[in-house]
Parts: C-alpha cells; structure tokens; sequence
C-alpha cells in the first residue's frame, strides 16, 4: 500500500508542535504524505471527542502532540491533556481497539527533524496494523 | 421480608419522623413499596403518613440522588454509599449545597459513607458493583454488546453524572455523530460517555440496571475507575472539595503508551 493512501490527522498545539512541523517544512525535511495536521491552541484543548470522531469517521490513525511538560503555552495545558490521554488509551485498549492508531508524543518548536521522525514512525506503524487487516471502527 | 429488613425500616421511620416533627427536613426521597409487590416505587414523601410504605431490601437498588437536582430544600434522601458519594460529586461540581441535603445513610459500616447525617445500619448491604472483566479487551464482546444497544440514552437518565442540560449525543454543532442509530453513532456515545465519567464514576450500576436492552459495557469504567484510583490515587465522592482526576494534574504523571 502506498504511503498518500493512508490517513492520518495530526492534533498539534499551535505554539510547539505545529511550528515544529512548520520547521520540518522550512528545513525541507522528508516524512510521509499521509499526515493530515489540525491545528489547536494547546494540547489541553484537544477534546478526546476529536480522536473518537476522527477514528469513526475513517481514519486510518490519530497523532496528538504538544509541548514538552513543563514547556506549555499556558503552563498547564499539557499536563492536563497527558492524564486524558492516558485515560483514553486505556479505554480503547479495553474497548478491543487497537490503541496503536492512536499517538500521543510532545515535539518542541525545534525539533523539526523529531517531528520528520515521528511521523515516518506513526505511518510505519499504522500501515503495519493495517495490512494484518485490523477491523475499523 | 426479613426480620432484618424490618428493623432497618422501622429504625428509618423513627428518624424521618423525628425529622418532620422538628421541621428539619420538608421531604423524604425513599423507596416505598408500589402495586407490583416486588418492585419498589421511587416517592417523594411529604408527610409523615407518606412513611407508611416505606420500603427497604435487595431490589431497592437504584440510584437516588440525580433526582435531588431542582428540588427546593431541604430534603432528605435514604442512601445508599453509591448515593452518599454522588451527593459529595455534586457538591464538589456545584450542583448541591451540602446544607439543602440531608443524608440518611443506610449501609453496612458508617465509613463507607463520605458523609451522612444520620445512620441506619444494615447487615447484609448490596454487594460492591465493581466487575472482573473477562472481556476486556476483546473487541467481539465490545461490538456484540454494542449491537444489542438501541441508543435510548437509559444509562445516561439513570447517572447521576450525567446532567448536562444538553447532551454532546444531541447537539448539532458540533456534529459528533453521524445520524441515526447505526454502530458509529453508538461507539462514539459509550466511548464518549465513559471518556466523562472517567474519575466520577460512583459504582452505583446504574447503567447496568437500567438498560432495557441488558447491555453490559460497564466493565470500560469499572476499568478507569480501577486507573484512576491506582495511577492518580483517586476514588470519585469520598471528599468533600476533592478535584476530579482529570480536572488536576501532578508533574511527575506517568505517560503510558506515549511515543518516546
């Protein structure tokens, strides 16, 4: 399966992560085609609705970064958003899906080639899952 | 009814009375017995003749304290533990005052309430709702269970959590969910709905109880509950002004799963 043909929404918080894609960009780094980025005030804003909606409606995985603990926008954001996470990974975990399509990491503002990196590594991973033919929500 | 049961109502009676007489309380939330022998009617007593048909065993096994929402004070509820720690919940989230609730609790041991203000004690107390789940993790049982739904938001009438004015199953910007009632829809409100409960959950098995389909999905919450009190350290409604799992944080949270 070709690489475009995947689906993957990325959640970036608008101050870390997505000026580390931004960054990426600049640097004419190389990553896959298959991300798609949505991007929000904060990690903290992230609604676990967003990845059960994107999931539903089709897509083959869901990335959410924001800054490093301790790094947040609005200080706390994150560490709100981490526990949520958390949480939420444990329950698609029980509900049976396989929570692999979901991704959580933190990528700063400078690491473009992080952002490259994770990105190859989400899609190797998700094109794996669903070449075994994993059963979509 | 058991000798047991009897002196657990006659005890209840006395304090209700005692109550009315003193003007402490206007009403009494309880089970009273109904037209069908076996299953309870869930009354709002105004008077101390109301106590006549008061009721009290195994089938009286639902959750009271939603309906305390809207009522004028001060009111008394006959509680259950389930019921004493919703009530904490509400007051934590602003939806009671603790001085508008008198808690009767009726249970086993005094501390397995939060708080009360008066104690009835029953020796043979429903047993803990909180489930082993053999099937967690199997998505077969998630989706038959899901299939067996009929989306007529029973669980979410009968929890106390669940009081939201405007649910996000029914609001139309934005669209959760697609229309109807089809296998998106309903994964994306039990996922939904658990995401919510997570932390709050007071394992009353409302939802369980309530269902007229006999779905069992509560083995995702008892799962989180489980989470939240090993990871966070945390059970929902035993104190007062405690902050929801997920309404707090600690700097040295674990990140499990997270991508290094």
């Amino acid at each position: 399966m070709d690489e475009s043909e995947l689906k993957i929404i990325a959640f970036l918080c608008n101050w870390c992560s997505y000026a580390g894609a931004d960054l990426a960009g600049t640097g004419r780094m190389q990553y896959p085609p298959s991300v798609k980025i949505v991007r929000l005030p904060c990690s903290g804003r992230i609604n676990p609705l967003y990845i059960i909606k994107a999931l539903a409606d089709g897509a083959d995985g869901v990335l959410v970064s924001g800054c490093h603990p301790g790094d947040c926008h609005y200080i706390t954001g994150n560490m709100y958003a981490r526990r949520r996470f958390a949480v939420l990974k444990r329950l698609l975990d029980d509900a049976g899906f396989d929570s692999d399509r979901v991704q959580f990491t933190w990528i700063s503002a400078s690491e473009g080639q992080r952002f490259a990196d994770v990105v190859s590594d989400v899609t190797s991973r998700i094109k794996l899952l669903k070449t075994k033919g994993c059963e979509k929500s | 009814m058991t000798e047991e049961k009897l002196s657990i109502i006659e005890a209840l009676k006395t304090i209700c009375e005692d109550l009315f007489s003193k003007r402490v309380i206007s009403r009494v939330l309880a089970f009273t017995e109904g037209e069908i022998k076996e299953i309870p009617v869930v009354s709002l007593i105004t008077n101390p003749e109301g106590l006549k048909g008061l009721k009290w065993d195994e089938s009286c096994n639902k959750p009271l304290a939603k309906l305390l929402l809207g009522l004028k004070p001060k009111t008394a509820i006959i509680a259950r533990p389930y019921d004493a720690r919703a009530v904490v919940m509400y007051i934590n989230e602003n939806q009671l005052k603790r001085d508008d609730v008198f808690i009767i609790g009726v249970g086993k041991d005094a501390s397995d309430f939060p708080v009360f203000d008066a104690f009835a004690k029953d020796p043979s107390p429903l047993q803990s709702a909180r489930e082993p789940s053999p099937s967690r993790g199997s998505l077969d049982f998630f989706l038959a269970e899901i299939d067996r739904c009929i989306l007529c938001y029973a669980c979410r009438q009968a929890c106390w959590g669940c009081y939201c004015p405007s649910c996000f199953m029914e609001r139309g910007i934005p669209d959760w969910t697609p229309a109807g009632v089809g296998r998106e829809a309903k994964i994306a409100f039990h996922l939904g709905r658990t995401m919510h409960l997570a932390g709050r959950c007071v394992e009353c098995g409302g939802c369980k109880t309530a269902c007229p389909s006999g779905v069992n999905l509560k083995y995702l919450i008892d799962s989180l509950t489980q989470m939240c009190y090993e990871e966070y350290g945390h059970k929902a409604g035993m104190e007062e002004g405690a902050r929801d799992p997920l309404s707090d944080y600690r700097c040295d949270d674990g990140q499990p799963g997270f991508l290094e």
